[in-house]
């Protein structure tokens, strides 16, 4: 009884297994459509560097989502951040703030503004969507705001950003992998083996009981949005380093989609109440092979848009099915019917 | 009037649920124009009863008769159909319709909303009602005793001509109690047989022509209202019989643990009682009568208005369930397990130790190594039954394994103070005796024991005292010698009029 079953493991790994075998049918499909090999080493260190950024972030939504709630408002809180911190910067107008004091400026705004989420949350008691709709307008504004509207580039940033994001290591491996690994090691860390990590899930998983433990559901749910906050910072700095250390307006908009995505195929329940760090890991690199190799391919975007649409829905279908049957399962009464019917 | 033909005539119904028998070889006749009350203890059978008839349950055996039609099972279309409405306690309204669209709801009343037809279809009502609701307001907005005169209204459109009334009385302010028994009695007159469940015996007095009694899920009797009286009818709802068994309990009763003086919060009033060391206290009354309300105050879990609570004799001001537990050292084990008690989707021993994670960590990181020692020491104590304390998730579980998890992390805290709500809900006979041995041994290592329950035999055969709660207030205390059916169900039924 104490071992698991083969079933058990299939299911616990399957994107994994899926993960595996898209990048094999890439391989195939390089070699018969374009006579190129996907599995070269260039090739897969530029796809693990360029989606590295979009993990770390994945990090800040999990905390979100395994508390139960969710966040609509990521990408233009990115958004904003990126830009406080090339106006900071001043680097392209020759003046040059100290990196460290623009890293810090953008991460404790990310904080911020997160946190404000939380707040929101936590003293208004909606649904999540809500708030976020809302805080998403909010934060779109205000760049535009900020930056006097359109689309504003800044480029020649702080060297410093693309020290931490786009240092080429071996081949086209670059330095946002090293702040990856580093920000999903945190991550597991605090949701594995600490007290907050523990309350985490019991968010998620039934906020009654929480409450009823003595721990403040208000106080949870800022700290969760808050320290997703600090990912989310970490990540800008990391997206504009991989980009030369230039910042636009787009810059995270409409990533945060991806990411809930990616979380939600890698088997992070929405909602609450499951998922782990690593299961984002993969399903945010399984959504990202699949952009990189339908491009690699030079298929038409809109066909890109089309085929993560069905994976998508492919996911949340396997997943309410799991749940179902588990329910079903365990409504099941044992033994047999007995031998007398009742009159 | 034995000439009558009965509107709805229930032979031989029998109900069985596992592991027990809800309802066995109940027959019982309602006439029209005849308010027939039914009752009995928490648990007798009534809501189960009730189901039968309007077809949320398909009975095991018996049949059902109504209008000349006789059915083995009635199903909501149907039970619709033949006139059977049934108001609840909890409203089955829309609360961001009107009450005149709540009302017509689900009637075609031609192709389009009509809201002038509507608005008189329910002010026509409303005027014979003799009630004073203005029929476009919407129903969020009405007090409880109009959203159940809405409910009633609703019934009477449909021309219902079985009416059931499961405890109506319950949210009304006595001025609403009037206008309800006023609209009763009209439709009495109309000739609508009504079935009247309620725990207050008063108004059974004062509303009813007839009275069934269940017990256990058994018929008693029917008797004419007017030819009994109230301490007739409570023999017939006790008598029952003593049949489990309890282990013996070798507790010495020590001090004073948890004093209680006119606390007063969340709806319950003035309640003042003490519980010592190694004493279990049972704490009794009817649902709704405000016990696990009062709990949830002395725990912290809800505000206190006034008075005080003691523990081991100091004064205690409990502000939230942290320091309950960890200054106080109360715990409260709660009735519903599925939704205030466990994490049903985390494992045993993640949820052993929940809420000792803050004693177990240095600068917030779990210590690992004494987690499992905490997890596998009130695993083993509780005797839970899994495969593997720490991959089994709780919702895979049995009822009474489940509630084992629950006290298990209750007394992980190491309170000396348990609060038990309903401490073997839902859960079979053996899990029942090993909580009642774990009650025991608790007692018997001085802790002090506070068990609200509603299972009369459980509060009989394991208190050592047992405090009543009327409704919402205090309404006696019994000691050991005083104990009797009798006596606890007369304090609990004695209605809201004390003090």
């Amino acid at each position: 009884m104490q071992k698991k079953k083969l079933k058990d493991y299939f299911q616990e790994y399957i994107m994994v297994l899926v993960l595996i075998l898209v990048l094999v049918v890439f391989e195939i499909l390089g070699y018969t459509m374009a006579n190129r090999n996907f599995f070269d080493i260039s090739n897969l260190t530029t796809l693990i560097s360029q989606k590295a950024y979009l993990v770390i972030v994945g990090v800040g939504i999990t905390f979100i989502m395994l508390g139960g709630a969710m966040d609509l408002s990521t990408g233009y809180l990115l958004s904003t951040v990126g830009m406080v911190m090339a106006l900071i910067d001043g680097n392209a107008k020759g003046g040059g703030t100290f990196f460290l004091i623009t890293f810090a400026a953008g991460v404790i705004l990310a904080i911020l503004l997160s946190a404000f989420n939380g707040v929101m949350y936590s003293w208004l008691a909606v649904f999540p969507f809500i708030i976020t709709l809302g805080s998403q307008y909010l934060f779109q504004g205000a760049t535009y705001l900020l930056t006097g509207g359109q689309s504003k580039v800044f480029s020649k940033l702080d060297p410093a950003f693309k020290a931490f994001g786009g240092t080429p290591i071996v081949s086209s491996l670059r330095t946002s992998v090293i702040v990856m690994i580093i920000m999903v090691a945190i991550g597991s860390f605090i949701l594995n083996k600490t007290h907050f990590g523990r309350n985490v899930y019991a968010l998620g998983s039934n906020p009654d009981a929480v409450a009823l433990s003595g721990v403040s559901v208000a106080k949870m749910r800022i700290a969760v949005f808050a320290l997703a906050g600090l990912f989310f910072g970490i990540a800008q700095i990391v997206n504009i380093g991989m980009k030369n250390g230039s910042v636009q307006q787009s810059f995270g908009v409409g990533d945060e989609f991806t990411v809930m995505a990616g979380a939600m195929l890698g088997g992070v329940k929405m909602g609450g109440g499951g998922g782990k760090i690593s299961n984002m890991v993969v399903g945010v690199y399984l959504i990202g092979v699949l952009q990189y190799g339908m491009n690699y391919l030079n298929f038409n975007q809109y066909w890109i848009y089309v085929v993560l649409g069905i994976v998508l829905l492919a996911a949340i279908s396997l997943d309410t099915m799991q749940t179902r049957a588990a329910i079903n399962a365990a409504k099941k009464v044992s033994g047999k019917p007995p031998k007398e019917a009742a009159a | 009037m034995a000439e009558k033909v009965p509107a709805l005539s229930l032979k031989g119904i029998r109900k069985v649920f596992p592991g027990v028998v809800a309802l066995d070889n109940v027959s019982i006749d309602f006439y029209p124009g005849e308010v027939h009350a039914l009752i009995g203890e928490n648990g007798a059978g009534k809501s189960t009863f009730i189901k039968t008839i309007t077809g949320a349950h398909a009975p095991d055996g018996g049949t059902i008769t109504v209008d000349g039609q006789t059915y083995n099972a009635m199903t909501p279309a149907l039970s619709r159909q033949h006139g059977i409405e049934c108001i609840y306690q909890e409203f089955n309204l829309i609360d961001v319709l009107s009450a005149a669209e709540n009302i017509c709801y689900g009637e075609k009343l031609g192709r389009f909303v009509n809201q002038r037809q509507m608005n008189e279809i329910a002010k026509k009502i409303f005027d014979d009602f003799g009630v004073d609701i203005n029929p476009s307001t919407l129903v969020r907005n009405l007090t409880p005793g109009h959203m159940q005169i809405v409910e009633i209204a609703k019934a009477v459109s449909k021309e219902c001509k079985i009416l059931i009334l499961d405890e109506p009385t319950a949210p009304l302010s006595i001025a609403e109690v009037e206008i309800l028994f006023k609209i009763v009695n009209q439709l009495r007159d109309k000739g609508v047989a009504i079935i009247f469940i309620s725990h207050r015996l008063d108004e059974v007095f004062e509303l009813t022509d007839r009275v069934s009694i269940l017990r256990d899920g058994v018929y008693i009797t029917t008797l004419m209202t007017k030819d009994t009286n109230r301490a007739e009818l409570i023999k017939y709802m006790v008598g029952r019989e003593m049949t489990q068994t309890f282990p013996p309990r070798n507790a010495q009763i020590g001090d004073v643990a948890l004093e209680l003086k006119n606390l007063t919060g969340n709806k319950v009033k003035n309640i003042s009682f003490k519980a010592h060391h190694g004493e279990i206290l049972g704490v009794s009354g009817l649902v709704g009568a405000g016990r696990t309300e009062i709990m949830k105050v002395v725990f912290g879990a809800e505000k206190k208005q006034w008075g005080e609570v003691y523990v081991n004799g100091k004064k205690a001001d409990i502000k939230s369930p942290n320091e309950a537990m960890h200054k106080y050292g109360i715990c409260l084990i709660p009735e519903d397990r599925k939704r205030e008690g466990c994490f049903l989707q985390e494992t045993i021993s993640w949820n052993i130790v929940y809420n000792v994670l803050g004693k177990i960590s240095h600068m917030g990181v779990i210590d690992m190594k004494k987690e499992k020692e905490i997890a596998d020491y009130y695993g083993k104590a509780m005797r839970i039954k899994a495969p593997n304390l720490n991959k089994t998730k709780v919702m895979t579980l049995s009822g009474g394994n489940q509630q084992k998890v629950v006290v298990g992390k209750a007394l992980a805290t190491q309170s000396d103070i348990i609060i038990f709500d309903e401490p073997t809900r839902g859960i079979d006979v053996g899990a029942k005796f090993e909580i009642y041995e774990l009650m025991n041994r608790m007692c018997e290592e001085g802790k002090c024991v506070i068990m609200v329950t509603s299972d009369m035999e459980e509060l009989l055969g394991m208190s050592d005292r047992i405090v009543v709660f009327g409704e919402r207030c205090l309404a006696g205390e019994l000691t050991k010698e005083e104990f009797s059916q009798e006596r606890i169900l007369d304090m609990a039924s004695s209605g809201g009029a004390s003090k």
